[in-house]
């Protein structure tokens, strides 16, 4: 047999790469991932299960999820109790902020998922992922400006990822530097932080005084630079993982897109690339792709179309591919990726301009802190969404005691 | 004319605006008793549910953003129906309708007063400026994909919309790394010309719809043009089609050519590398379009093959005798100037080794021969060289010198590099790019600033979306700019300044009309089989309200051509498209002022521009609702609330024959949509003789979703009022609007100041904006005469 040299590196890097991985994992217990998914524009009016808690027949948009039946459950009656643009659906799907608090402006804060990724910042070489569409310049529902559903403590979007071919690079590095290179290049990169407080200084003596604080959100940055600067050092001895996973195309079609980064989502969870990932998928584009005839908000306020319908249906199996995926992955404790994980799969909006009641899908143990295969019917119409986030903040700090204003745990769900 | 401005700021600031709490409309008349009947039982003295209190409103003012926002919840609990509780007595859907309309009202009174302010605020420079400035001070065109969007809200230019992360400073070191090695590789390169020839073959796709001509090429980094000889065989008559290069399309060309004339037409792009590096050197490929619409020939007798030379392919053309588009070759053209570069950093560093191979894709250089290869010396040391050109480059920039402490810390970033061995260009690379995302250059907060000089910057950032030329900083540095007659002097100058200008004008219409919702529209082609390929449209649609807002700038039009004129802008594709009764000899594909007859005059104004109808309409139906929204928004200054969260849900039903206003009834019987609606669908019933597409039309078309059948609704529903005037048809709406001439032209300076000032226009700018509409009414409210009269502000100088 003639072995290329692709194939050679690939397998020594199995080889090498896999066991290490393995005796990382056997040492410990296996540890806890967290993925938040969010559609755009909500969900055609038969997604939702009947409002019984004995029953888990699925519509059939969701039709392929059947097979993960009991790893997942849904939870209704979750509602935003905070006032937001309804067009722009995910402003604070991950937040729960009051963002008109002070007149004439809109402030967010920190995201549940950054939250997480704050107290494993340790763990891996990327905290959290944030991802969003390849067609973020679309309507794509989740608002203007929401360039992912993840929000820094800063108050501020974090820019997405966007599309399988970027992610692809930034999860298995790519450029093949020597170390040597690497270490100068955090050198020259020091050297530029210091370069960035010597003109703060200067700038602050320029800037009329009532706008200084635009200077406080570029020393916020620097600070930001200089913590992602010294995690990079501490990783920087550790070589990227090798995939067999082919590198995807730059511009794939809108199903594609999301198949790819799902694929992607799953091995940067199975190598432990990090712990903590939300996704902000696109809804313009795949409807582009079905040929349907009317635009995404037109839709939103038609949840009974049968295009409607069939967009949640090329939603679902794509969910499921991705279910399957981490289903398929076992841990060296006899389970599977989808039994340590918790993911969540919902929207900011029911649809149309409905912000109560909405859609909410939560998948995955959570390594057994999480309860699935249930309908849960929440005794209030107004559950606030925050208290789902609490639960989940909950499962990785045990010492939280609220996220914003959710301060109950979902009992249902807590195994 | 001065006397009246100064008199209208005399009476303003007698009125005592500033100070006087916002009131809530029909306080006493409709919303005491209904708080009074509904609410107070639970929120107020006795109770104080939630916190919230319905009995703090001394006649109906609002003392504090607090209880703004507890109004803001009262509208919210009951659009979400949750308050009054079932259980407790209900309001009529009158009161209910009332109330909420003045509640709606007093809530954005409140959000205006609170959040006053009257200073422009400081801001990063936007991607847009960024490229700009790049391109005027060096002439390399970035591309602004390597950067993180701006945007969220409704300009680029606010605030709001350019956050500063560290992403967003990690873009900016790459981006900048790219840029001066552009600037670098141009420096050395050229000046000249270089053309590469192309061998192409073209051939049919199998739905007829698409010519495609490939190319073998690896198309260069940056600017060049694209040149394809082409004519139309077997027939004298024209082809009209658009290109595909790139990604990128092209406009609307017409070919003329015949095989005996052949005709060359010419396409500008820019290639910034595609992502990352990889696509660098991309082999083009070239996909031509034809436009059925305006093809003079049957696509579906176009041969299949044509001159295709790839293996497998054969050549049929001999045997065809139908019309068919030839393109005999392609060729690539390579213009590099570099005037500008050369004129930053002079000729001296010609002689230093270049950065590595600056001629990357093109073969010849003139200055090839003449370049030696010296590099630093003892009498010239490298670090004296960096600091040298980090200079320069500043100068360039800013156009004022480096502090030399600036300049050393910098030279510092040099020296790290040169310590890790790095090579001359790789070290100085690092702090030429750092200086593009330090505070300074992003803040463009260079300490030497005088009134003069800022006045500069400001007027180039808002008229030319970059940095001053070298004319207008020396006026602004020498403080002559500060005297009215040479300020007016460089203001015309500013518009006449046709490429810079088109910067303002592009970007703040663009943005202020909102286009960007046109290109995520999906067009029946069942009902407009014309928008199969609706690109070009589009395209030109566009440009047409482009050119028809410069136009008013240039020439100084008033207010009211916004409503009614006796021309437009057309290219033979709208023309066409529209049926306008062009000159004798036709349009060329490109486009000119045309004169309106009596009948074309339907054509005149903004509202029956194509880019409004289309982006008011979904691409199947119009929408009256999203029409009345934008004319309250753009031209009534009287903007209608964000759609609210949690009104009841109206099922969209699939439409029958009935006419608009029967689908749009269920707005007006729920007092939740009604508070609002009433107002919009009424105002936007003018709008409906424009199709979906932008076409005049008497008569609704409609495709029925189950069975694709075509038919005609009964009726086409134009009447409709605003405030007390009603309308019956187009021409009554316009006459409607022409009464409002003061609220167009408030509405125009109240966007031109959001789109400079860096933030919205608040309560606190009101005295400023009365001013200017009054300074602007003798004249008719002219559009270059409103700017003029902002830009002569205290609020657009501080």
């Amino acid at each position: 047999m003639y072995v290329t040299r692709r194939f050679a590196l690939q397998s020594s890097a199995g080889v090498l790469f896999l066991p290490d991985l393995m005796a990382r994992e056997i040492e410990r217990p296996v540890p806890k991932r967290a993925v938040f998914m969010a559609m755009g524009f909500g969900v055609n009016s038969t997604w939702f299960p009947e409002q019984r808690t004995d029953d888990l027949s699925l519509s059939s948009s969701l039709a392929p999820l059947q097979p993960f039946r009991d790893d997942i459950s849904f939870v209704q009656n979750l509602s935003f109790m905070q006032r937001y643009n309804p067009h722009y659906a995910s402003t604070i799907y991950l937040t729960g902020e009051n963002i008109y608090r002070v007149p004439g402006s809109v402030q967010n804060s920190v995201s549940c998922d950054q939250m997480i990724a704050g107290l494993l910042a340790d763990e891996c070489r990327f905290p959290s992922l944030s991802l969003a569409s390849d067609q973020s310049k679309d309507d794509y529902g989740h608002g203007a400006g929401v360039s992912s559903l993840s929000v820094g403590w800063s108050g501020r979007y974090v820019p997405g990822i966007r599309g399988p071919f970027s992610l692809f690079n930034y999860l298995f590095g790519k450029h093949s530097l020597d170390p040597e290179e690497i270490r100068q290049n955090l050198e020259n990169k020091k050297s530029v932080l210091d370069y960035y407080h010597t003109e703060m200084k200067r700038a602050k003596s320029t800037i009329a005084a009532s706008s200084q604080d635009i200077l406080e959100e570029y020393a916020d940055s620097v600070r930001d630079l200089e913590k992602h600067l010294s995690h990079a050092i501490k990783w920087s001895d550790i070589p990227y993982p090798k995939t067999k996973y082919p590198q995807p195309d730059t511009e794939p079609a809108a199903t594609e897109e999301v198949k790819l980064t799902y694929d992607l989502m799953a091995l940067a969870l199975k190598y432990d690339l990090t712990r903590v990932i939300t996704y902000a998928l696109p809804t313009t584009s795949i409807l582009t792709e079905m040929g349907a005839p009317i635009s995404n908000h037109a839709m939103s306020h038609a949840p009974k179309s049968q295009t409607a319908h069939d967009r949640d249906l090329k939603n679902s199996e794509l969910l499921a591919h991705f279910l399957k995926n981490l289903k398929q992955m076992e841990t060296p404790d006899g389970k599977d990726l989808l039994y340590h994980t918790i993911a969540s799969y919902g929207a900011g909006v029911r649809h149309g301009h409905g912000t109560r009641d909405v859609p909410m899908i939560i998948a995955g143990h959570g390594g057994g802190d999480f309860r699935q295969g249930q309908n849960v019917i929440l005794p209030s119409h107004k559950t606030d969404v925050c208290d789902l986030w609490y639960t989940i903040l909950r499962s990785f700090d045990a010492s939280a005691q609220s996220f914003k204003t959710g301060r109950n745990q979902i009992s249902e769900i807590v195994a | 004319m001065r006397l009246c401005v100064l008199w209208v700021l005399a009476f303003f600031s007698g009125l005592e605006l500033v100070g006087a709490n916002p009131k809530i409309p029909d306080y006493e008349t409709k919303v005491l008793p209904f708080f009074e009947a509904y609410c107070i039982d639970c929120h107020g003295p006795d109770k104080d549910k939630g916190g919230i209190r319905f009995d703090e409103f001394p006649n109906g003012e609002i003392e504090t953003d607090l209880h703004a926002s507890d109004l803001q919840d009262a509208i919210d609990a009951m659009n979400s129906l949750d308050m009054p509780p079932e259980d407790e007595p209900q309001p009529t859907p009158e009161e209910l309708e009332a109330v909420l309309d003045a509640l709606y009202t007093a809530t954005k009174h409140s959000r205006e007063f609170f959040s006053h302010s009257s200073k422009s605020v400081v801001r990063r420079i936007n991607n847009r400026e960024l490229v700009n400035i790049l391109d005027d001070k060096f002439g390399i065109k970035m591309d602004t994909k390597l950067l993180i969007d701006d945007g969220g809200g409704e300009f680029d230019t606010l605030a709001e919309s350019l956050p500063v992360s560290s992403f967003h400073l990690q873009a900016y070191e790459e981006f900048a790394l790219s840029a001066v090695d552009r600037i670098f590789t141009r420096y050395y390169q050229g000046p000249g010309e270089y053309r590469k020839q192309q061998e192409v073959s073209s051939f049919m796709t199998e739905d007829r719809q698409t010519y495609y001509v490939k190319a073998r090429m690896r198309v260069p980094t940056g600017h060049h043009t694209m040149r394809l000889k082409t004519y139309v065989k077997n027939a004298d008559g024209r082809a009209n089609l658009y290109v595909y290069y790139m990604g990128d399309l092209s406009e609307n060309t017409l070919i003329t050519g015949t095989e005996e004339q052949p005709q060359w037409i010419e396409y500008e792009y820019y290639n910034d590398g595609g992502v990352g590096d990889r696509m660098a050197g991309f082999r083009g490929q070239l996909v031509i379009k034809l436009n059925p619409a305006l093809s003079y020939f049957d696509p579906d007798n176009f041969p299949k093959y044509l001159n295709q030379r790839t293996s497998g392919g054969y050549d049929n053309s001999e045997k065809i005798t139908a019309p068919y588009l030839v393109v005999e070759s392609a060729e690539m053209v390579v213009e590099v100037d570099n005037s500008k570069v050369r004129q930053a950093f002079g000729d001296e560093w010609l002689s230093y080794q270049p950065p590595g191979d600056p001629g990357k894709y093109i073969s010849q250089s003139r200055d090839k021969g003449k370049r030696s290869q010296q590099t630093p010396t003892e009498s010239y040391p490298a670090d004296e060289m960096a600091g040298d050109l980090i200079g320069q480059f500043y100068q360039a920039l800013h156009s004022t010198a480096i502090s030399d402490s600036h300049r050393d810390s910098l030279v510092r970033l040099f020296e790290s590099k040169r310590r890790q061995g790095k090579g001359f260009w790789e070290a100085v690379y690092l702090p030429l790019s750092t200086l593009l995302s330090s505070p300074t250059f992003l803040y463009q907060s260079e300490a030497s600033g005088s009134e003069g000089t800022q006045l500069a910057q400001r007027m180039a950032r808002f008229l030319w979306s970059s940095q001053p030329d070298s004319r207008l900083m020396e006026l602004g540095a020498s403080g002559e700019l500060l005297e009215a007659e040479v300020f007016r002097r460089e203001f015309n100058r500013m518009f006449e300044d046709d490429e810079k200008i088109e910067r303002f004008v592009r970007n703040f219409v663009h943005q202020w009309f909102e286009f960007d919702r046109i290109d995520t529209i999906q067009y029946n082609t069942k009902l407009f089989p014309d928008f199969e390929v609706y690109q070009p449209y589009v395209r030109s649609m566009k440009e047409e309200v482009y050119l028809y807002i410069k136009h008013m700038l240039q020439a100084n039009h008033p207010i009211r051509h916004f409503v009614d004129s006796n021309y437009t802008f057309a290219d033979d594709l709208l023309a066409r498209h529209y049926s306008l009764d062009a000159e004798p000899g036709g349009l060329s594909s490109e486009f000119q002022k045309v004169n309106l007859g009596k009948d074309g005059r339907r054509y005149g104004g903004l509202l029956s521009k194509g880019a409004i109808s289309v982006s008011t309409a979904n691409g199947n139906r119009t929408s009256p609702v999203e029409r009345g929204a934008f004319v309250l928004r753009k031209f009534l200054d009287d903007p209608p609330p964000p759609a609210p969260p949690n009104v009841p849900m109206i099922e969209d039903a699939t439409p029958g024959r009935e006419p608009a206003r029967e689908i749009l009834k269920a707005h007006t019987q729920l007092a939740q949509c009604a508070s609002c609606h009433r107002k919009i669908d009424n105002l936007g019933f003018g709008l409906e003789n424009f199709d979906p597409i932008g076409r005049w039309r008497t008569q609704e078309r409609r495709m029925d979703e189950q069975t694709g059948q075509v038919y005609h609704v009964s009726q086409l529903d134009v009447p409709g009022y605003y405030g007390d005037t009603a309308f019956t048809n187009y021409q009554g709406f316009k006459k409607m609007l022409l009464q409002h001439e003061d609220r167009m032209a408030r509405a125009f300076v109240k966007a031109v100041m959001g789109y400079s000032l860096g933030r919205h226009s608040g309560f606190g700018d009101t005295q400023t904006v009365e001013a200017i509409i009054a300074a602007a009414e003798e004249r008719g409210y002219r559009l270059r005469d409103l700017v003029y009269h902002y830009v002569r502000s205290d609020l657009f100088r501080k």
